[in-house]
């Protein structure tokens, strides 16, 4: 009946958990907000079967953003993102050498701290887009929001980012 | 640094090691809670970290039964003389000249449910939290204003969270170690005499069916 719940979520999984993430900072409050949205979404799920199938997405991920707020305001969650969303550098394919890797772990660590750095609006799109695999027209549409405005904030925060790794390097 | 280190980043570059970053995941709980919120209607919502949530219902119904049980078991709301204990019941020391605390008796249990503490919390310092005012009426410091249940519809139709309790509520008579009273709340809430009756909206079903 309801399979087109866990169909998204299976599919948004790992992008749902690090947008609550991004918001709460605490793996156990992003799980708890997420399975909240959810039960939401249970009990409302005849009003979102009316829903077209384009919109569901950014209606789940505006749901999770929902709990995620309502868990941070209870529980007034000092969050540090870095902490939280990232596990560790991941090694790609084309492994640098050791003198570059080291200084690659550097540009990570160096990353997180720019991200918390940024506007919580920039951080959002920068989540959205980069670890979501949410569209501009998506991520506007959960933001209530234009798709060139949030194309605007994700520039301006790669923007951000670019600087603050500039200075730093 | 070679060349190619010292060369200023750029928006792709930014991007790349974004890319390259490894998200934490979610736990294999979380899928079998949403596995079993689809595979059944009747879903009891629980903290998948092991947590209360805490809605109108479930606070009401369990903090009505937690001062049931305590009338039952001949301990509801304690005289005002002893310091706050930490257990079941704590009361305030209301001659105590270094209490910061006002001057109000409550059974913890169902403050704690009421008031979306933690079950395992200890009041033994109600005074990290709480400040005395001069209406005797009990303040929570600021960094604590916006603990009390509430989603979002609430929060927006109480920006200031619990800031100012005295808005919302008059000082218990302590004597009779009564709880405060509800008062200027009706354009939400139905009082009655007593207090409260209900609210006028179901806050929740609103709150579910413009949820997002």
């Amino acid at each position: 009946m309801k399979q087109w719940m866990e169909s998204l979520y299976r599919e948004h999984r790992q992008g749902l958990f690090s947008y609550a993430l991004s918001i709460l900072g605490c793996p156990q409050m992003a799980e708890d907000a997420i399975q909240n949205a959810f039960t939401r979404l249970h009990r409302s799920s005849n009003a979102v079967k009316e829903m077209e199938q384009q919109n569901m997405v950014p209606y789940v991920f505006r749901c999770v953003r929902n709990c995620a707020v309502d868990l941070q305001r209870k529980h007034h969650h000092q969050r540090r993102l870095s902490e939280g969303l990232f596990e560790s550098f991941q090694q790609t394919d084309n492994t640098p050498s050791p003198p570059d890797s080291l200084l690659t772990e550097e540009r990570a660590e160096m990353l997180r701290a720019a991200i918390d750095e940024l506007a919580e609006s920039e951080r959002e799109v920068v989540v959205l887009k980069m670890f979501a695999g949410l569209t501009f027209e998506q991520a506007g549409e959960m933001a209530e929001t234009s798709p060139k405005t949030m194309a605007t904030r994700y520039r301006r925060a790669l923007i951000k980012l670019e600087n603050q790794l500039k200075g730093q390097i | 640094m070679s060349l190619n280190e010292s060369r200023s980043f750029q928006s792709s570059d930014v991007e790349s090691l974004l890319k390259q970053m490894k998200l934490r995941g979610p736990s294999d709980q979380l899928d079998v809670v949403i596995s079993n919120l689809v595979a059944n209607d009747e879903f009891a919502e629980r903290s998948v970290a092991g947590g209360i949530q805490f809605g109108w219902t479930a606070i009401l119904a369990t903090a009505a039964a937690a001062m049931l049980a305590g009338v039952l078991v001949g301990y509801s709301f304690a005289p005002i003389s002893e310091k706050v204990s930490g257990s079941d019941v704590a009361t305030v020391d209301l001659n105590s000249s270094d209490s910061d605390l006002t001057s109000v008796a409550f059974n913890v249990k169902a403050f704690n449910l009421l008031h979306g503490h933690s079950q395992l919390a200890e009041f033994d310092n109600c005074n990290q939290c709480h400040r005395k005012v001069a209406d005797e009426d009990a303040t929570l410091k600021e960094v604590f204003q916006g603990w009390f249940y509430g989603d979002e519809h609430f929060f927006e139709s109480h920006p200031d969270g619990l800031a100012d309790c005295s808005k919302c509520h008059v000082a218990a008579t302590v004597e009779k170690d009564e709880f405060a009273k509800l008062v200027n709340c009706s354009d939400c809430h139905a009082v009655d005499v007593d207090g409260f009756e209900g609210f006028k909206r179901d806050w929740h079903t609103a709150a579910s069916s413009s949820e997002g």
